[in-house]
């Protein structure tokens, strides 16, 4: 009887060590992800939301790189020095082909102006969706959907000046230019609202926006960028003439998060200024030493090229905007509004700017004459800003009427059945 | 309050008999074969309860049963016979019983594991499950456990990846499953689900060793592998690549035993590469050249000493085993050391309850060579490759110094003297087992199981380095901390019915695997030390953690022991799927019929011919879980701008909806015995189909994410299995036994994403998967032929001349598909011969049909700019034009050989020591073996080894022939014995 006993008591303190080794395992299978933060832990916070402007903002710098080389490499401000650079040579060789077989859909480069793009489009709308469930000093929330709403804006911005059509709701459809840029002033407009509302905390302008980067005047400025493109000349006037002479706005690097355009233009040499910037520039024009240097680049393939003057640090910024071409919107609204003697004093404040003489009527007699002069001046003032191409189209500077659009990335074509037609 | 908890806990265990006074009844007698020899280590138990015993030397046993019932059954398993039963016939006094055990040359009688506790008979399984012998892996010598069961599986193609030592070795069962997920089995030792991952802490080029080959070939009991869907019920969501079950020696009742082997193997390179014996250079200038295979390989020893003591009594046994590895890799610089030591325990607590533990504890220390490899660019074979074989690389006798290999690579000497690449391991791999047979029929069981390690890899290269990337020197530290845990639960329960005999099984399985990789490196060190300190330090760190739970059911119906039908439903739920599709669930059902054993079949003629025939099939389920534990998330990722902290979406998307990857797998087969005994013969046919393959999907780019992982694949595979087995002499004095495998696999990816075909990561953007293709295929740039088939240069004209002269240089063609390098059938053969008591013969060839090996080390080898292979000779000769191995350099289809290979992978001859001798000796059992590995390779393969690749275990950078060691030729002389 007596080992009948004790086999029981073994048996229990058997089944009392399983109970406990079970109780070991847990049952838990939602493992939250200690490596990246999930939607769910950023979309629903304050440090979340504000983590965003900062990454949206970073994230906007990074697309910088496609958006200013791919139109500078098109329109021929910039060339590629090696032949071995392919992606970036399809770029060069576009403008001349008599089709946009130039460049190939798979182009690397073509879906990462489109993504990183749309990457900064996601993010503001990551802001403006989960921003009003949560709880924000007031200032501190205009000035959060104030610059997710001029990101949004600038990224189509980008976007509309590369491809004929872009979708301004994620995809589900495609618009032509006219209605992008209304949904771009749309945006702009609606974010002066926010920041002239409202008297902006210095816990957003001092710990959130990108150091010198002025807001309300890069509404402004954006405004009268697009509204210009858009054709809107008096409103894009106005724009400019609420610009103070004094303002500026830069993306600021620094740190790990370094400009692209040191490596570039000076550390691998990947572009350098066609020669035609340096060989056609008016004598005595201070800009063409002010954005390029004397020494030329081995034509590896390509035209000659000079290296450039500018970005000669990881941590240079890249102007949003800029006063020259602020002052050649208005120069370009008053001309195209026919107003061109105010046109030609606007040509000369940055004809002045550049140690050049000044023009008067007598030179610039006619409305086409004057709208060459401003086409000259952007290409001298606004070197490698990304604006040149588009000038080049609304100025009628390019011949080939089949490229002046870029081409649809493959993936997009492949995931996306209402992508329009390649131009 | 407590006798209700008491009596609740014994009702948990169903032990509600009532308490009588029991009677004793001893049991004795031998167990012998059906030629009168002896059976020691013969299994002799009460069938359903934990008393039992083995039987000795000379086969005899005595079984003390207490407690005994009318009906009792006594049985008797002996590995290679058919088990056989007896009724107790008295439950009082003594009783004498001998057995004399028929062979059983397909081993139906044997049990295997076909959940994680219901072990069941081979021959009632509609499924094949295969089991090596633990004689089988020790014979075959190996430092690795994985390698030794090269040839010994129908179905299951296990290939070394690498000839450098540590290990890394790759098994596919039943060919390829997945494309984005390792295609290793689950391997599982003594109820420890164990990690085989193959970890690159460190990028050495080629070579990562696997994590089973920390076991100790010298432990193991035997080895079942559960190939396909039969192992849906075992592992649910985890078995689509197949189950390796691994059980080690456990101890036996009676005096202590102690054996003890001793092994002193010498390794050397099999053949070597013809190198380039021009005396000219490119510009004519004369030259000496050299053949470094000679100064990087060497002849390298491996010492191997194993000790293992087990016994004890009616209650307690224990297993105690300690190997010590030491061996130098045929790589100047490498080596390896490994240490295991196994505790395994036994305490029966009573007749109805037993608990068993088994422990390991293994540390290892391997220095390998760097190889480049798919992500570098530096290392010891590279440089070979990369370099012409002219340049003297000796140091400068005065000061020492290496010169440059003239390529900015490192010189290879270099790399041996001052370079330090050490991986190390610590592991713990330890195993809770309690069983209980609560009532008559039932069992249940209860496992925990935990295996954890920490593993460091290093890179050094001191300042000053030939290397021209590390000018300042590099060291790089990673540790890899590993933990896995397992509880299961498993009831079974054996029901009589007239002719039926229904086994209802459920059960319970929980797992979670948690892994860290923290990876520190420096640069610009300072002099003399080699840990992490210098200027430009990183650090990272990656987490890593899964947890699935399972549940089943599984339902045997037999019928008059002839006829068995299985059926079984798992359900898995699993962190790493999403939260919308977490419960998974995968059924299985099978078929086994004993044809033979019929009356019809039994009388008639038909018996003669065959005396076992059974028809098999089964049709089942299973799955494969997404790679990454965290993929089914969207994540927000790190974004600075500027020196502030921001964070954006990751680009890739997540998926709720993420499921794990689902093979429909069927298969019918049959096994036939012959010749009474003499042969026996198992043929499968598998038919396999994987959908839900996990692959990269595109994502609209305009939704902000570009990419997503999805279920979007679908695979297929089938092939046939068969394994023959001869017992071709059984005299007294000679005994001639022949066994042979073969089998064929054709996987061919059916569906990928809209996306199209992708290349695989890492592979030089070689290797391919696209629909209605081989996964995993090469596709590169072709030559040019003309209407007949003459390959020609660029203006069409063939670059041979009438005689078959080369005169021209050949045109590059546009990139196509070139090669396949999954091979079409892999197969063995082996024969172990014995001749009188003291002599035993063996020899196993291994052998691999069709296929392809992109042999790139070629490529390099007649490159113009290195050009040290005997090919571009030809051209410093003059005896083809200048320029034609520049072109024919681009032209990636030259490089696609034929992978088709034989192996003689083992020779052994045994000398069992005399009787007489051993009684001086004082021990039972001694024998002297002189054994050879590798001997000889027939193929057409140009390169070292058509065994290794590049891609090292990876799942589809395979057949990838670059600056990987090959797998050496190994003499060895091992000694064992017991006392």
């Amino acid at each position: 009887m007596k080992f009948q006993i004790n086999d029981r008591r073994a048996t229990l303190r058997m089944v009392a060590a399983v109970l406990a080794l079970m109780s070991v395992s847990a049952c838990k299978l939602d493992i939250s992800n200690p490596n990246a933060a999930t939607a769910q832990g950023v979309l629903t916070s304050v440090a979340g939301i504000r983590a965003l402007a900062v990454g949206m903002q970073g994230r906007l710098s990074f697309s910088m790189d496609e958006n200013l080389y791919i139109p500078a490499v098109v329109s021929g401000e910039l060339g590629t020095t090696s032949i071995t650079q392919s992606t970036q040579r399809e770029y060069q060789n576009f403008p001349t082909a008599s089709s946009n077989s130039a460049i190939s859909e798979t182009n690397v480069d073509l879906l990462d102006i489109w993504a990183k793009n749309y990457g900064t489009v996601k993010t503001a709308n990551d802001i403006l969706d989960n921003i009003d469930a949560l709880s924000f000093a007031p200032g501190t929330k205009a000035g959060l959907v104030g610059l997710a709403k001029i990101y949004q804006a600038w990224s189509y911005g980008f976007l509309i000046e590369a491809f004929e059509k872009i979708s301004i709701d994620g995809g589900a459809t495609f618009v032509d230019r006219p209605a992008a840029f209304a949904q771009i002033l749309s945006l702009l407009a609606s974010a002066k609202t926010d920041v002239t509302g409202t008297t902006l905390t210095t816990d957003f302008t001092g710990s959130i926006l990108s150091p010198n980067f002025d807001m309300l005047n890069t509404i402004r400025a954006l405004q009268a960028r697009y509204s210009l493109a858009a054709g809107n000349y008096a409103d894009a006037l106005s724009f400019a003439n609420e610009i103070p002479a004094a303002a500026s706005a830069v993306i600021t690097f620094g740190g790990a998060d370094i400009n692209p355009f040191n490596n570039y233009f000076h550390g691998q040499k990947f572009y350098g200024a066609i020669s035609t910037f340096r060989a056609n520039a008016e004598p005595g024009d201070t800009r063409v030493d002010k954005f390029t240097k004397s020494n030329s680049f081995a034509p590896l393939g390509g035209a000659t090229t000079f290296e450039t003057n500018i970005f000669s640090s990881d941590g240079d910024p890249i102007p949003a905007w800029s006063q020259d071409e602020v002052t050649l919107i208005r120069a370009e609204a008053l001309a195209r509004l026919n107003r061109l003697p105010e046109a030609i004093d606007q040509i000369n404040i940055v004809r002045a700017r550049a140690s050049l003489p000044a023009k008067t009527a007598a030179t610039l007699s006619t409305q086409a004459a004057v709208l060459d002069e401003i086409f000259t001046q952007r290409t001298y003032s606004l070197f490698v800003t990304g604006l040149h191409w588009a000038d080049e189209r609304r100025f009628g500077k390019i011949a080939l009427a089949k490229v002046r659009y870029l081409p649809y990335p493959f993936t997009v074509r492949a995931t996306n059945p209402g992508t329009p037609a390649n131009p | 309050m407590r006798p209700t908890i008491r009596s609740l806990l014994l009702s948990l265990l169903f032990i509600s008999s009532p308490l009588v006074a029991r009677a004793q009844v001893v049991i004795a007698g031998r167990v012998l074969d059906n030629g009168g020899k002896a059976l020691p280590g013969a299994q002799v138990l009460i069938d359903g309860t934990t008393v039992g015993t083995v039987a000795v030397d000379n086969g005899g046993y005595r079984l003390v049963v207490n407690s005994p019932r009318a009906g009792m059954v006594l049985l008797v398993r002996a590995l290679g016979y058919k088990p056989a039963r007896q009724t107790l016939t008295q439950v009082t006094g003594s009783m004498s019983q001998d057995f004399r055990l028929i062979p059983d040359v397909l081993r139906l009688g044997e049990v295997v594991v076909t959940s994680a506790r219901g072990e069941t008979e081979r021959s009632t399984l509609g499924a094949t499950i295969a089991t090596v012998g633990g004689d089988e892996i020790s014979r075959a010598n190996t430092v690795q456990v994985d390698a030794a069961l090269s040839g010994k599986v129908s179905g299951a193609l296990v290939q070394q990846m690498s000839g450098q030592p540590g290990g890394g070795t790759s098994i596919r069962i039943r060919g390829l499953s997945t494309i984005s997920r390792s295609a290793e089995p689950l391997y599982i030792v003594d109820g420890v689900i164990v990690d085989n991952s193959s970890p690159t802490l460190i990028d050495v080029g080629g070579y990562s060793s696997n994590r089973l080959s920390d076991l100790d070939p010298n432990e193991i009991d035997h080895i079942e592998i559960v190939k396909g869907a039969a192992a849906a019920a075992l592992y649910g969501s985890r078995a689509n690549d197949g189950v390796v079950q691994i059980f080690t020696k456990r101890g036996h009742s009676g005096a202590l035993r102690t054996s003890f082997r001793t092994t002193f193997e010498s390794d050397n390179i099999e053949h070597k590469i013809p190198v380039n014996e021009a005396p000219v250079k490119e510009d004519g200038s004369p030259v000496t050249r050299y053949d470094y295979q000679d100064v990087l390989f060497q002849t390298a020893p491996r010492f191997s000493n194993t000790l293992s003591l087990s016994g004890g009594d009616d209650k307690n046994t224990f297993f105690l085993s300690g190997t010590a590895e030491q061996q130098k890799g045929i790589l100047k610089s490498t080596d390896y050391r490994r240490q295991n030591i196994r505790l395994n325990l036994d305490r029966t607590i009573n007749d109805r309850l037993k608990v068993g533990v088994s422990t390991a504890y293994i540390t290892s220390k391997a220095n390998v060579a760097p190889n480049a490899g798919l992500t570098n660019s530096f290392g010891l074979l590279t440089s070979f490759f990369f370099m012409p074989n002219y340049i003297n690389l000796n140091p400068d006798p005065v000061t020492g110094v290496y010169p440059s290999q003239g390529l900015g690579l490192a010189n290879p000497l270099d790399i041996i003297a001052n370079w330090h690449t050490p991986q190390s391991i610590d592991r713990f791999i330890g195993g809770l087992n309690f069983t209980a047979f609560p009532i008559a029929g039932m069992t249940a069981s209860y496992r925990f199981g935990f295996d954890g390690y920490t593993e460091n890899a290093q890179l050094f290269v001191p300042r000053g380095s030939t290397a021209a990337q590390f000018p300042t020197g590099i060291s790089t530290s990673s540790t890899d901390r590993s933990r896995l845990v397992n509880s299961d639960i498993d009831v079974s329960y054996v029901m009589n019915a007239g002719v039926l005999k229904f086994t209802h099984g459920v059960g319970m399985n929980w797992q979670r695997q948690q892994v860290d990789v923290v990876t520190a490196s420096a640069r610009d060190l300072a002099l003399f030390t080699q840990t992490v300190q210098g200027s430009q330090p990183t650090a990272t760190e990656g987490r890593d953690e899964r947890r699935t739970l399972g549940f089943y059911g599984q339902e045997q119906i037999g019928v008059s022991d002839r006829l068995f039908l299985t059926g079984s439903l798992r359900s898995d739920a699993s962190s790493a799927f999403g939260s919308e599709v977490r419960q998974q669930w995968f059924p299985k059902v099978g078929a086994s019929l004993k044809v033979s054993d019929y009356d019809f079949w039994r009388g008639s003629s038909l018996a003669r011919l065959a005396n076992t025939l059974r028809l098999r099939g089964a049709y089942g389920y299973s799955g494969g879980q997404p790679a990454g534990s965290f993929d089914r998330l969207s994540n927000y990722v790190f974004k600075a701008n500027g020196t502030r902290s921001g964070v954006i979406n990751s680009t890739q998307a997540g998926n709720e909806q993420l499921k794990p990857e689902r093979a429909r797998e069927y298969e019918l087969g049959t096994d036939l015995e012959v010749l009474e005994g003499r042969a026996g013969i198992e043929l499968t046919y598998f038919n396999k189909k994987i959908t839900d393959l996990i692959l990269p999907k595109s994502v609209d780019p305009t939704t902000g994410f570009i990419s997503q992982l999805a279920n979007v694949g679908v695979l297929e595979n089938h092939g046939i299995e068969g394994l023959l087995k001869l017992f071709i002499l059984r005299g007294s004095t000679v005994t001639w036994n022949m066994s042979g495998t073969y089998a064929t696999n054709s996987p061919k990816v059916t569906k990928v994403s809209s996306g199209g075909a992708f290349f695989i990561p890492e592979s030089f953007n070689i290797i391919r998967v696209d629909s209605g293709e081989a996964p995993g295929h090469f596709f590169g740039t072709t030559y040019v032929r003309d209407a007949s088939g003459n390959i020609v240069d660029a203006a069409g004209k063939p670059i041979k001349d009438a005689s078959g002269k080369i005169v021209g240089i050949p045109a590059i063609g546009p990139r196509k598909i070139i090669g396949n390098p999954n091979p079409n059938a892999y197969w063995s053969f082996i024969n172990d011969v014995g001749v009188g008591k003291s002599l035993s013969f063996r020899a196993q060839f291994d052998g691999v049909q069709g296929g392809e090996i992109f042999n790139f080390d070629r490529r390099l080898l007649e490159t113009p700019a290195f050009g040290s292979g005997a090919a571009y000779a030809d051209e410093l000769n003059g005896l083809v034009p200048k320029g034609y191995f520049q072109a024919r350099r681009s032209i990636f289809e030259e490089y696609i050989e034929h992978q088709t290979w034989v192996k003689l992978r083992e020779v052994a001859v045994t000398w069992s020591l005399p009787e007489g001798l051993l009684g001086r000796l004082g021990t039972h059992g001694a024998a002297l073996t002189l054994s050879g590995r590798n001997l000889k390779t027939w193929t057409d393969f140009q390169g070292w080894d058509p065994e290794t690749n590049a891609g090292a275990q990876r799942t589809l950078v395979r057949g990838f022939a670059f600056a990987t060691p090959p797998i050496p030729r190994s003499y060895a002389l091992t000694f064992t014995t017991n006392f």
